[in-house]
Parts: C-alpha cells; sequence; structure tokens
C-alpha cells in the first residue's frame, strides 16, 4: 500500500494536540469542499485532508497510525506483522495479507473492528460515489451509453475492505444538460453485514461545443449575416442537433438580434418523447460580418448606397448634446 | 473485473418525490428532513399542502446538506445558511452563463 503523511497533508507537526488538529481540519475543509471550492484539485485535495482527519482525531487510530513509522509520502510499504497483530485481530490467522488494501480502507476497518478487540457485526451502509461524466451535446441530445471505470471498496470474507475494479456501463437517457444530476441506485460500494449498497451519483459536464453555448436546455449560435441578406432578408440554412433546418431572416435585421427556432434545443428529462415532449430553444443571434476585404465591384456598390442612403444611425448623438468649438 | 450495465435516473425539478421516497433515496430520517424543512434549507413543492411533496432535485440539496454537516461540522441554523448561500452562487453562476451563453463570439471573425 501507499503510504500516506497524514500530518503533512494537514500541514502540523506529529506532536501536534488534537484541538491543532480539529483546527487544520477545519481550515483546510473550508478551502477544499467540493461543495464550496472552485479548485478544480479541490475534491482529491479534500479526500486527502478528510482521510488524514478521520485518523489522527481518533486517539487509538492515531496511535496505530503513528507506530507505522515515518514513510516517504507515496512510497510502498507494508504494516509489520507485530503491527497487524497488535492493531487488526484479523490478521492474526496468518492466512490474511495487506494486498490490495489501501491506508484509508485499513483504517476505516479498523474502527468496526475495534482495533483489534471484537468483532463488531452492525451493518455498515456502502459508500455513495459522485462522479463526474463528460458527454458530448450531441450525445446529450441522443441519449448515450458511457463506461465509468471505478475502484470500489469491498469486504472479504473476514471484513477487511479491499479495493475492486469495476466497470459499470451507465446509459444516459436523453434529458441531459450541464450539472444534472442522475442516480444509479446501488451502484456505489457494497454494504456489509446487512447494510444497503451505496448509490452512484452522476454530474453531468458537457464539453464545449464549436458551434452552440448552452444555458440550461437553450443552446445559443452565432448566426453570421452579410450586410446584404441582414438588410434584405433571407433564408439562411441553420445547423441544429436535428439536421439543417432553414430560418427565415427578415429584411432590416439588426446585429445582436435573437431568432428564436423553437424545441430545438436540448430534450428536457422526463418530456424526451411524444406530443408532450419538452425541449429548449435554440436561439440564433445575428452577427452582422463585413468582408474581410472588398473589391472593387463591392466599393463601388457600396460607395453607391452611401450616396444615395439618407439612414443616420446616430441621429440620437445630436440630440440634447452641444458641439465642442 | 466486472462490467455490468445500468440505467440511470434523473434527478431533475420537473420529477416529483413523496416524503418516504426522498427519506429512501437519501437514507436520512424523516425528522431530520423536518428539521431541514424548519431550519429553511429545503422547500416541499407546496409546503401547505400534506402530504409533502419534493421535486426530485431535492436529493441534491438533501445529499450537500449531509456532506456540510458531517465534513464541515455544521448545526443546522450553519447547514441552512451554506445552503442558502451556496443557491445563491448557483444562481448567479447561472445567471453569468446565461449572459456568456447570449454573448455573441466576434472573435471569430
Amino acid at each position: 500500500m501507499k503510504y500516506k503523511d497524514y500530518y503533512s497533508i494537514l500541514g502540523i507537526e506529529r506532536t501536534a494536540s488534537d484541538d491543532e488538529i480539529k483546527k487544520a481540519y477545519r481550515k483546510l475543509a473550508r478551502k477544499y469542499h467540493p461543495d464550496v471550492s472552485k479548485d478544480p484539485e479541490g475534491e482529491a485535495k479534500f479526500k486527502d485532508v478528510a482521510e488524514a482527519y478521520q485518523t489522527l482525531k481518533d486517539a487509538d487510530k492515531r496511535s496505530a497510525y503513528d507506530r507505522l513509522g515515518s514513510h516517504r509520502a507515496g512510497e510502498d510499504f507494508q504494516p509489520s506483522r507485530d503491527w497487524g497483530q497488535e492493531f487488526n485481530s484479523q490478521f492474526n490467522d496468518g492466512k490474511s495479507s495487506f494486498e490490495g488494501v489501501d491506508l484509508s480502507d485499513l483504517f476505516a476497518s479498523f474502527a468496526r473492528h475495534g482495533g483489534g478487540r471484537s468483532n463488531a457485526s452492525f451493518p455498515v451502509a456502502g459508500e455513495d460515489f459522485d462522479v463526474a461524466a463528460g458527454i458530448s451535446l450531441e450525445d446529450a441530445y441522443r441519449g448515450t451509453q458511457v463506461d465509468l471505470n471505478l475502484s470500489v471498496p469491498t469486504h472479504d470474507a473476514q471484513g477487511q475492505v479491499r479495493r475492486e475494479a469495476r466497470t459499470v456501463q451507465v446509459r444516459i437517457p436523453k434529458g441531459a444538460t450541464e450539472g444534472q444530476r442522475l442516480r444509479l441506485r446501488g451502484q456505489g460500494g457494497k454494504g456489509h453485514n446487512g447494510g444497503r449498497d451505496g448509490d452512484l451519483y452522476l454530474n453531468i459536464k458537457l464539453h464545449p461545443h464549436p458551434l452552440y453555448r448552452v444555458d440550461g436546455f437553450d443552446l445559443y449560435i452565432d448566426l453570421p449575416l452579410t450586410p446584404w441578406e441582414a438588410a434584405l432578408g433571407a433564408t439562411i440554412e441553420v445547423p441544429t442537433l436535428a439536421g439543417v433546418v432553414n430560418l427565415k431572416v427578415a429584411a432590416a435585421t439588426t446585429s445582436g438580434q435573437q431568432l428564436r427556432l423553437t424545441k430545438r434545443g436540448l430534450p428536457k428529462p422526463g418530456h424526451t418523447e411524444g406530443k408532450d415532449a419538452q425541449a429548449g430553444d435554440l436561439f440564433a443571434i445575428v452577427k452582422i460580418v463585413m468582408p474581410p476585404t472588398l473589391d472593387d465591384g463591392e466599393k463601388a456598390l457600396f460607395k453607391q448606397l452611401a450616396e444615395g442612403s439618407t439612414f443616420d444611425p446616430r441621429s440620437h448623438f445630436n440630440r440634447g448634446t452641444t458641439h465642442a468649438n | 473485473m466486472q462490467t455490468e450495465t445500468v440505467h440511470a435516473l434523473w434527478l431533475h425539478r420537473s420529477q416529483s418525490l413523496s416524503l418516504p421516497e426522498l427519506v429512501a433515496l437519501t437514507g436520512i430520517t424523516e425528522s431530520e428532513i423536518h428539521e431541514l424543512v424548519d431550519a429553511g434549507a429545503l422547500l416541499p413543492a407546496n409546503p401547505q399542502a400534506l402530504p409533502w411533496t419534493f421535486s426530485a432535485d431535492c436529493v441534491v440539496t438533501v445529499r450537500t446538506a449531509n456532506r456540510l454537516r458531517h465534513d464541515l461540522e455544521l448545526d443546522s441554523h450553519a447547514v441552512a445558511l451554506a445552503l442558502t448561500l451556496l443557491s445563491q452562487i448557483r444562481a448567479l453562476e447561472s445567471e453569468l452563463a446565461q449572459l456568456r451563453a447570449r454573448q455573441p463570439v466576434f472573435s471569430r471573425f
């Protein structure tokens, strides 16, 4: 198993008092807790901090941890046989080993085994897992399947927690959008002694899309128009997640105007099929785009327009203002 | 290595849950749900209509409340305050995301 330096994780000395341990934990928990932290590494950091605190706040566990000795963080090590005999009764039989046992699981099971005292058999619920699942917008639109590789704590015949690799194929139905949660009942850690199995919670993260921006179930796409399309009106082919549609742009359309394509956004959960199907909208935001360079013919046409037009987009500048010299 | 296929259920506000369902989904007791409602951290669909029903996204709220209570060692009032502030942050983030989504990307041209 890999050694973790719990004191270093909490930023305290090995001689720290209980109060110092608690203060250090609270400070770091506020900083890294996944519900309040914006640090992308926050969740992993908090997991380490919580694991360190769970062990060091308990006098028996702390004593057992200290007796493991000092190692470099991340160094592979095995607790000595003496340690196993003193602190973990199940290793007294000489048949069990620490193979595949994680340091955190060792101390989690330590609590249940009473530090080598009696084997309690009360129900222990399996751990709930929270996992982020990144999918594309197209997958969210159609529904998809993702493979999740999990390291699941399970209890062996002796009640020792061991990590087991498991792949769960999850069918994600239509109705996904950024931050949407899914619950998979019983797909978390296995319960022990009749305790319920934990659940798996998926937090949907949408990959950025080159064309669409997402707001809930609504989508936004930039609709570049030439000045003459905006002036005269046009029928424009617009890509949607269901395929290309023709969108009529009225004459005298201005930049920034939003054209709504009803129900061309993402399907909403529980209402994805049939007559009652509900979906967000697709908004096309008009952007009037000038050609990067004008050829002589285009220049001549624009000059002709400039000379013939009386349109003044800045007429409001003159109201209530005075000219400086 | 085991491989299994499972189907997922959305936790979305359009889905409705009874109080016993919410208890079963979150693993906390009915009295703890009442405590969260009393503290203003959790809102039934219609607080006056008994028995209470909740939108399915309340599962996320209750789990967050549980984590905050346990991990940060907060009491019910502190949990309710933290949830209120988190909800305000989420609302502001959502408004910001909406404004960003509506903002044309001029740099492409």
